[in-house]
């Protein structure tokens, strides 16, 4: 127990005390309490379009990771050769060890009009003119997945690889094809993985800033920069405290939906 | 005798009182000192840049002569985006530590100054406004220097008489087809007034925003702009790939782009532009020394060497008298041009501006987000 005071003293100093301090503030408008910022934000058109933008993008984001990931995870747990399984770590974590600023520059860089991609799907005739692929959704996709592809298949990963393979062995000794041994035994066996996998990308998602900002445009903006502005443009802390505290609510709402769905002790388990 | 005696007769007393003296003014010393420096009152001012060439500028064009001249040293810090966080911190514990605030938009400063962060600028010593632009003289700030917002476009696209002469043209899509650039970034009242100017609204019809017939316009061009940029750095990369025929630019990146090798001329016809003001922080304890700086700024000879170096164009008009001629024809403050353009914020209603920032911040995000 004594082991967890730190953290839930880091927790508790730089989490729920500026939580707590914005939390009242936003219950105030021009000096007097009211839920007036409550108020705009569901009134104005902007607010809530962008909160289920947000949402959806963070939602593709969680999907093509876990198209992506999955695969990944269940080769890295199924070869048997630790050398091969270290090298396919050690390229899922190296981009971990470069900044996320690093990582969306260097998006810019290969998706922008005179950039690789372009250059290469030039010379090899696919295209003829220059295609625009930056600052829209889809780069805002592919920046986000990059980055948080680790998230999902590291845990998929760590729970593939406890998975007692005499299971699959018995199952494909009672008749089941390699397929619906998958089905049956190794993905729901899986299931905590995932679980953890989709939470942890979804909510970093959620709350995502620099990619969006920096690979999207005007169809991409995101509560984050909405926040953003409101702080250091307007200055209004009294709104960006309500922004903040609607998106908390949504990401706790969201995530006790998905707990009643799938049921999240699994992953503690 | 008797003086000598009641002297020895003090003597022990007297040493006594001499130590019990000094100690107090120890302490006395010890205490004015704390206290003065609480009032911070300092042989020096703390003038807040925006980092990198901003600085650089400021530092040859401004601080170093004002040293020279006054001998007062100016320490330069680097504001950057928490400016208001750190000038309100410094009202609330009493500890000013800057004393001016250089380059910021009107928008900004009024916001400052309404919760209380600014002096009001003492113009009996801020003296040397007489020839500054219009707009350069508020109750809050000092016009620093202007920045333009003008119809740029390409010289292969658009040839000789066949070229987009007024915002009209920048929302004609019939007969100048192509792709455009717009900005994304803050304060989008400027894209709204260019849809107004664009559907024949006068100057003096900007304000109130009329929103349904500035949407009515953008709506149309909408599918045109293929780029709106958030920073400098990609209108001039549009600019430079050509992949766009028309841009809403600022003067200076367009100059920037154009030096980097871009086709495109610059249309001063209905150009408007911002001002960035300087400021005093209420209560410092240099307030006299910081006026004195903001009035030094105002010499159209220092602002003519800000402009060679930060390649912005000072607020006052006689600084193109210290200036080549081939840098002083582009400048918004050269005599011909100075006619065609106009402080988008000094014209009729101005005011309603700083009041509705983010009403008018919520349209343009809805209507652009979808």
């Amino acid at each position: 127990m004594l082991l967890v005071a730190p953290l839930i003293i880091i927790l508790c100093i730089f989490y729920f005390y500026p939580l707590l301090k914005l939390f009242p503030e936003s219950l105030y408008r021009d000096g007097h309490l009211s839920l007036e910022n409550y108020n705009h934000f569901f009134r104005t058109p902007l607010y809530t379009f962008i909160l289920f933008r947000t949402i959806r993008i963070a939602a593709e984001t969680t999907i093509l990771c876990f198209l992506l990931g999955y695969p990944t995870a269940y080769l890295m747990a199924s070869v048997r050769n630790p050398r091969i399984t270290a090298l396919m770590m050690l390229c899922i974590m190296l981009p971990f060890f470069t900044s996320i600023l690093a990582r969306s520059y260097s998006w810019i860089a290969l998706l922008q009009t005179k950039g690789f991609v372009n250059f290469v799907l030039i010379n090899l005739g696919f295209i003829e003119r220059p295609v625009r692929l930056l600052y829209n959704e889809y780069a805002v996709l592919v920046g986000m997945v990059h980055i948080m592809l680790p998230f999902m298949i590291l845990p998929i990963y760590s729970v593939l690889r406890n998975i007692d393979t005499r299971l699959v062995k018995a199952a494909r000794n009672l008749g089941a094809n390699s397929r619906e041994a998958f089905i049956r035994i190794t993905f729901p066996l899986s299931l905590p993985g995932i679980g953890a996998g989709v939470m942890i990308t979804f909510i970093l998602a959620l709350g995502f800033y620099i990619t969006p900002a920096l690979l999207g445009g005007p169809s991409t903006l995101m509560m984050s920069t909405l926040i953003d502005q409101q702080v250091n443009r307007l200055g209004d802390w009294e709104f960006a405290g309500a922004i903040v505290v609607v998106l908390l609510a949504s990401t706790i709402l969201i995530v006790s939906i998905f707990d009643k769905l799938v049921g999240l002790d699994k992953i503690y388990k | 005798m008797k003086r000598k005696q009641a002297k020895g007769s003090t003597k022990p007393f007297s040493g006594l009182s001499c130590h019990y003296i000094t100690g107090l003014l120890a302490i006395l010393f010890v205490f004015l000192s704390s206290s003065l420096c609480l009032a911070g009152k300092r042989d020096y001012l703390v003038v807040t840049t925006w980092g990198g060439l901003d600085t650089e500028a400021h530092r040859i064009a401004y601080f170093d002569p004002f040293t020279k001249e006054t001998g007062i040293e100016i320490r330069a810090v680097e504001a950057g985006s928490g400016l208001q966080a750190k000038m309100l911190a410094m009202q609330k514990s009493g500890n000013i530590e800057w004393d001016v605030i250089t380059g910021d938009y009107e928008f900004a400063m009024i916001n400052y100054y309404k919760k209380g962060l600014l002096e009001k600028i003492d113009y009996s010593i801020v003296t040397n406004v007489g020839d500054l632009v219009d707009g350069s003289i508020k109750k809050w700030g000092v016009g620093s220097y202007v920045e333009a917002y003008l119809l740029v476009y390409n010289t292969n696209e658009f040839k000789g008489e066949k070229r987009p002469k007024s915002w009209k043209d920048f929302f004609d899509v019939k007969n100048f087809p192509g792709p455009r650039a717009m900005h994304n970034w803050g304060g989008p009242v400027d894209n709204l007034a260019i849809a107004q100017m664009a559907d024949g609204a006068s100057t003096d019809e900007f304000y109130p925003v009329n929103y349904k017939r500035a949407f009515r316009m953008l709506d149309k061009i909408k599918p045109h702009v293929t780029v709106w940029f958030t920073s400098g750095d990609q209108l001039m990369q549009s600019l430079i790939d050509e992949e766009v025929v028309m841009a809403v630019s600022t003067d200076a990146r367009a100059k920037a782009a154009i030096e980097q090798g871009a086709p495109i001329a610059l249309e001063w016809n209905q150009a408007f532009y911002y001002l960035n003001y300087n400021s005093v922080v209420k209560n410092t304890p240099m307030k006299k020394e910081a006026m004195q700086l903001l009035n030094f700024m105002c010499r159209s000879d220092r602002q003519a060497e800000f402009t060679k170096v930060r390649k912005m164009t000072g607020s006052n008009i006689r600084s193109i008298e210290y200036l080549p001629n081939e840098i002083a024809r582009g400048l918004l403050i050269y005599p011909e041009t100075l006619k065609k353009v106009f402080s988008l914020l000094s014209v009729k209603n101005g005011e309603w501006t700083t009041s509705h920032m983010d009403e008018v911040d919520e349209k343009w995000n809805y209507w652009i987000a979808r």
